[in-house]
């Protein structure tokens, strides 16, 4: 009999169990990474990715979840570093600027295929200074544009740092892992932050090459090269990425 | 070894907020600063003049980050749960949808207008929230830190048939998974409906509406920012 009854995992598209129906240029239909581990641990798995989920997002689903249930392992793959989630009352299909359906929120992606960095410069100016309801309380107005690396950088490490010690105050296990890499981020500005090495259960921590860390999406090219990929036009993880990525973590966790 | 206290919170907690009192600006320390002096610390106040709880989160947090051999004590004064916060490249832009004038049909009509959705349910304001908070005293206790919490003021206020009451606000919290678990925070459950208070509730109590600065600026006075930090001390000391 399994030790596990119940886990959790928190991501974006490459957790959701829904992905494989919105697959790129047909619908398929297989397992994602927490399913298969769900298989092996021989446990219920409440998976709470959802497409285009960034970090905020994926750490409020995923901590609403641990509150809920009590559970024996939390598993989360985050996301890319830069996208913004904003918090809506409904489910949303589709917004301006490539954000993406996620449920509670709208996630707007900076640097998606197709997407000028110029637009979303705008895309901020006119939401969070032309048309926002109330002027700056104190001092003066600014232009708002979108965040720097290092402030992503402090609010996801703020993040991924938050889980961890949740996860050690309730004595459940935690593992982490990062899904892709994103050109835009600095290994100079990640290597600085004061807890880069307090950072525990994370797969592949501290995830850029050039620190001697890897993303899901490094491992997944080392293994297979591109046939980890849905198609060409789709670069999610297929069935065998998948496969692969579960079989990576019950590794690492040593179950 | 230097000690450092850290600070978060909004207005009421904002080292600049006395420049802009009305109808004229002051000059006073806010709670902060005053216990600071009590604690002879250091204090690095982070509190922001329409900050919400997400921003408050952050600025709290990245300032621990950057102090964490040397903090001592962690103080949050958690602001309004209805804000929400934006983070751009000069810092956090707020809404602060209010019930009184129009505050709170401008901020829907702005997120129609940015996301084409609407503004976030009281559930998923009482759930986002209260990961914060949970957040706070759960990273202090793995850090070791010593952490007080304390609620600025009417955490969501509703608007029914013209009165402001608390009781779908309490409804929700009470059955919230976090309530019981929620440590070092001085009035929770912040409602008096269920055995709680905030801040401005104290200040009522105890000074009427002598703590506000005039009549046109609810914010505290000098006394009652004095008033605040001994009633904070006094609660992180026990």
């Amino acid at each position: 009999m399994s030790k596990y009854s119940k886990i959790i995992a928190g991501g974006c598209s490459f957790t959701d169990k829904d992905f494989p129906k919105f697959a790129s240029p047909n619908p398929l239909d297989y397992k994602m990474w927490p399913e298969v581990i769900g298989e092996k641990l021989d446990c219920e798995v409440i998976n709470t990715g959802r497409c285009g989920f960034g970090n905020y997002a994926i750490y409020h689903t995923t901590l609403n979840a641990i509150m809920k249930h009590k559970v024996d392992h939390v598993f989360v793959m985050w996301s890319d570093w830069t996208r913004q989630d904003f918090l809506i009352d409904s489910f949303a299909s589709s917004t301006r600027m490539g954000g993406k359906a996620g449920g509670d929120y709208v996630s707007l992606h900076p640097f998606y295929w197709g997407i000028k960095e110029s637009d979303v410069i705008k895309w901020y100016n006119e939401s969070f200074t032309k048309n926002f309801p109330h002027k700056h309380i104190h001092g003066k107005e600014f232009t708002a544009s979108m965040p720097n690396i290092q402030q992503l950088i402090d609010t996801n490490i703020n993040y991924i740092f938050s889980m961890q010690a949740i996860c050690e105050k309730l004595n459940i296990k935690y593992t982490a892992c990062q899904a892709m890499e994103n050109d835009r981020f600095l290994p100079s500005i990640l290597i600085k932050h004061p807890y880069l090495e307090h950072i525990k259960n994370f797969y592949g921590w501290p995830m850029d090459k050039k620190l001697g860390g890897f993303t899901m999406v490094d491992l997944l090219k080392k293994e297979y090269k591109n046939a980890y990929k849905v198609s060409e036009e789709d670069a999610h993880p297929n069935e065998i990425g998948h496969k692969f990525i579960g079989n990576k973590i019950m590794e690492y966790i040593n179950v | 070894m230097s000690k450092i206290i850290i600070t978060g919170g909004c207005s009421f907690a904002d080292g600049s907020q006395p420049k802009y009192a009305k109808p004229k600006p002051l000059d006073y320390k806010m709670w902060p600063e005053i216990i600071g002096e009590l604690s002879k610390c250091e204090v690095i106040n982070t509190g922001h003049s329409g900050f919400g709880n997400h921003a408050i989160y952050h600025s709290v947090l990245n300032e621990i980050w950057d102090n964490i051999d040397d903090v001592q004590h962690v103080y949050v004064m958690w602001s309004e749960w209805a804000r929400q916060d934006f983070l751009t490249k000069n810092g956090y832009k707020s809404v602060v949808p209010r019930l009184e004038n129009d505050e709170y049909n401008k901020t829907q009509a702005f997120y129609q207008r940015t996301w084409s959705r609407p503004f976030p349910s009281m559930q998923q304001l009482i759930d986002t929230n209260m990961n914060y908070i949970y957040s706070m005293q759960s990273i202090c206790k793995n850090l070791g830190i010593k952490y007080t919490a304390v609620q600025a003021m009417k955490p969501i206020p509703q608007l029914v048939e013209g009165e402001t009451l608390d009781t779908p606000f309490a409804y929700n919290i009470i059955k919230h998974p976090l309530v019981e678990s929620i440590e070092n925070f001085m009035g929770w459950p912040m409602l008096d409906h269920l055995g709680g208070y905030n801040i401005v509730d104290l200040l009522n109590l105890s000074m009427g509406s002598s703590w506000r600065i005039s009549i046109e600026d609810a914010h505290p006075n000098e006394k009652a920012q004095r008033f605040i930090a001994s009633k904070i001390h006094e609660y992180s000391t026990k």
